[in-house]
């Protein structure tokens, strides 16, 4: 017996199909899906927990740096054998670049300015061409 | 349909050359499965944001979360329906990107006028199709919600965020516009 609050249009909707989905559907979720398939296993096992990779690396960032708060990691590097050694090196290497730094020249210029001009000019180099390249990308899609 | 299937996985064993035989095993179960439930996944996008293209994008995101847990789902009696809150979740979510345009229409009471093309004119299923697709979205959205996914007013409220009364209202009057225009 069909319920007498229900009229013609519950029927009729009640009866409609399914629509038929688009024939490039299929293809297409066929081709994500093979992308997915073919990346790299630890993709597959890190991706869906990015976040508890995050929090787990940001929790390690944090204990070591809590750890070298309250230990000091020279001092107890410095009873270890040979490390004095290596520690008493340290300086008089620093001393021996300094000296060299600020006394060598080239073509009557000091090294130091040269060196400085040189990694400022790549810097700006590297950033005009990053731009470039954003820029250039952005233009093709 | 079947061809175009076919082709993509044929493009799929090419491009996956060191693949397993189980991933291969894998993935053809995995197009058996889009073939089976295709039509049932594009006809909720489809009615809800009420238009092919859109619910296409929307199918396809589907049936990839489907994918990411394929292993669960295989065999899961339920699998129908999780398909389906997926794929009235992320049609809402889809219509909700554009709140303002909502809000125009839920605000908008002018009758609605389809064209029905002439080839369809005898088919009651194919008009009342149509009239769903070019039902505003404020009616067309808990009407679909009510009769396709048997949803009660008060999930339909919460879900969409709107008044009792207003999914009451915007479901008659989505209601009273398909009769006008499939009794024409």
């Amino acid at each position: 017996m069909s319920d007498p609050k229900k009229d013609w249009l519950d029927e009729e909707l009640a009866n409609l199909a399914d629509i038929e989905a688009p024939a490039t559907l299929l293809p297409k979720v066929m081709e994500q899906v093979g992308e997915r398939a073919t990346r790299r296993w630890w993709v597959g096992v890190l991706g869906p927990r990015a976040a508890v990779w995050r929090a787990f690396v940001l929790a390690i960032s944090v204990l070591v740096f809590g750890l070298s708060l309250m230990v000091n990691p020279l001092q107890i590097a410095a009873h270890l054998p040979g490390v004095t050694a290596v520690m008493d090196l340290f300086p008089l290497l620093l001393d021996a670049a300094k000296t060299a730094l600020l006394r060598a020249k080239v073509f009557n210029y000091s090294v130091l300015p040269l060196l400085a001009t040189a990694a400022g000019l790549s810097y700006i180099l590297l950033v005009a061409s990053a731009s470039a390249i954003q820029r250039l990308a952005g233009v093709r899609k | 349909m079947i061809a175009a299937a076919t082709l993509s996985l044929s493009q799929f064993r090419d491009r996956t050359g060191g693949a397993s035989d189980k991933d291969m095993a894998e993935v053809e179960e995995f197009e058996m499965f889009v073939r089976n439930y295709q039509n049932m996944v594009f006809s909720v996008s489809a009615r809800i944001v009420g238009n092919t293209a859109d619910a296409e994008d929307i199918s396809q995101e589907v049936f990839i979360r489907a994918y990411d847990r394929f292993k669960e789902l295989r065999n899961s009696t339920t699998v129908g329906g999780w398909l389906k809150t997926v794929a009235t979740n992320l049609s809402i979510n889809h219509l909700n990107r554009y709140r303002a345009r909502w809000k125009f229409f839920s605000e908008q009471t002018a009758p609605v006028e389809i064209a029905i093309e002439p080839d369809q004119e005898n088919d009651r299923a194919a008009a009342l199709e149509l009239a769903i697709q070019k039902l505003p979205d404020a009616h067309r959205v808990p009407l679909v919600l009510f009769h396709f996914q048997q949803m009660t007013y008060e999930e339909i409220a919460a879900k969409l965020q709107i008044s009792l009364s207003k999914v009451k209202s915007d479901i008659h009057r989505g209601r009273e516009t398909l009769k006008r225009l499939v009794t024409k």
